[in-house]
């Protein structure tokens, strides 16, 4: 089956709305799916199961949204590839190890953070071609940190417990010691 | 005894003025030649990807032969510069019309170097203000063969008003398209025609020299077609991944093979928080 037939392309305007979802499952090739699986598994293992829960079933509804943001946004013959949906991910896995128990948590949400900020910024500037195969759309990942936000704001942060007195006390004299 | 000497000497000559002889005449261009003219030192394609920003200004010339063979094969088998031009304008009347086209430049192969290979090219490309230039190479044979019939020239008179030569013309054209400053082959197509007729015996040379045009002609009409056809198909080439070492930019300054792709620097660097968290756990 030809993977032209789910790529995210101005046909699904017209009729092939499947296509919202499945351009971001399809890729070029297999360096362009690893580097993506990646992103997208990485972030997702920090996090508790009911907050990856919540992120994955999120995706399935922010993903036709990213998808039409492009469409709107940006003009292309095809687009491929997990990376809006992995910005996501990395975005609201980011968050929510923000709100973390735990030093180390918080320490990563940030350093994911710091990452995606870094990451967006390196490619506004217009040097986002280097170090991939495939011209990346800085559109798609703008959108995909959005969704994040989007995604930890409605689903997960209202089930997220803040840090408790007691964990901030505990980070604070590990820290001392 | 002289008598029938004089009457076979006069026979003979008869015979002589009245036959018709095959005659061929082969154009024919060689890209390899042009291109790579010292196989051993044929230079490496850059090892960096393309970037083509569209629309692009397309030169368009045909391959200069070797000095010796005159510019198509043979010294009376040149073609005009008028006519070169006009054969190459059959393309640019085709493609000027594309979106992703912003102009076709026809270049006269006067201005190419026989054997110049990539540095004539590069000449012509800073020259003309192009970077990607289509090279048309001809391969002509035209043939023209008495038929048995043709004994009734021996009446001179019938040498002028008989056709009993056949001509048949066959042309192979071949367009191979460059991207000049990474000496980076693009895409190609073929063009070709078959014309065959009849003439006169005095006629053979004035009727080979037009069908040789209208063969030529009909091949680069043949051809536009052709080149049309792998334009679409070299851009969903890159659209799909198999002509990774080309991209297109088109007008608004994305790329037609746009991706989510996060890149390896970035897949790395989250591997990197992950080691970390050990550390800060």
């Amino acid at each position: 089956m030809s993977a032209e037939l789910f790529a995210l392309t101005p046909a699904a305007e017209h009729g092939e709305i499947w296509r919202l979802w499945t351009g971001h499952l399809v890729h070029y090739d297999f360096r362009h799916f690893l580097t993506n699986a990646i992103a997208v598994a990485v972030p997702i293992a920090l996090i508790d199961r009911r907050s990856r829960r919540s992120i994955l079933l999120s995706m399935t509804l922010l993903a036709p949204m990213i998808s039409l943001a492009l469409l709107a946004g940006a003009h292309f013959d095809e687009y491929r590839g997990a990376s809006a949906l992995a910005l996501a991910v990395w975005v609201a896995s980011a968050l929510t190890l923000l709100r973390g128990q735990s030093a180390s948590d918080r320490h990563t949400g940030a350093a994911l953070i710091a990452l995606a900020i870094g990451k967006l910024a390196f490619e506004t500037a217009g040097a986002g071609h280097l170090w991939t195969e495939v011209a990346p759309l800085p559109l798609a990942h703008i959108a995909g940190a959005i969704a994040g936000v989007a995604a930890f704001i409605a689903v997960i942060h209202p089930h997220t417990p803040l840090p408790t007195p007691h964990a901030l006390d505990q980070t604070a004299r590990t820290h001392q010691y | 005894m002289s008598r029938r000497i004089l009457i076979t000497a006069l026979l003979g000559l008869v015979l002589f003025l009245g036959c018709s002889f095959a005659r061929q005449v082969h154009r024919r261009s060689n890209l390899m030649s042009f291109l790579y003219p010292k196989a051993t030192e044929a230079p490496k394609p850059s090892a960096q990807g393309v970037r083509l920003r569209l629309p692009l200004r397309v030169g368009i010339a045909f391959v200069p032969s070797e000095a010796a063979y005159g510019r198509y094969g043979g010294m009376d088998a040149t073609l005009p510069g008028t006519v070169e031009k006009r054969l190459l304008n059959v393309v640019r009347d085709a493609f000027q019309s594309r979106d992703w086209v912003k102009e076709v430049v026809v270049i006269p192969s006067t201005y190419l170097t026989p054997g110049g290979g990539f540095a004539s090219l590069d000449q012509v490309s800073q020259m003309f203000g192009v970077d990607v230039i289509a090279l048309v190479s001809i391969d002509q044979f035209q043939s023209s063969d008495p038929y048995p019939l043709s004994f009734l020239y021996l009446s001179i008179v019938g040498a002028y008003v008989l056709p009993l030569d056949h001509n048949d013309t066959r042309t192979l054209i071949d367009a191979a398209v460059f991207y000049v400053p990474a000496r980076r082959f693009l895409l190609r197509a073929p063009g070709q025609s078959r014309i065959t007729g009849h003439s006169t015996a005095v006629d053979v040379s004035e009727s080979m020299r037009e069908r040789s045009v209208k063969g030529l002609s009909m091949a680069m009409t043949d051809l536009s077609a052709n080149l049309s056809s792998e334009a679409d198909r070299f851009k969903q080439d890159i659209i799909s991944g198999e002509r990774n070492d080309v991209d297109v930019i088109n007008k608004q300054g994305t790329s037609i093979r746009t991706s989510g792709s996060i890149g390896w620097f970035w897949a790395l660097s989250l591997l990197l928080v992950v080691a970390m968290r050990r550390l800060w756990s």
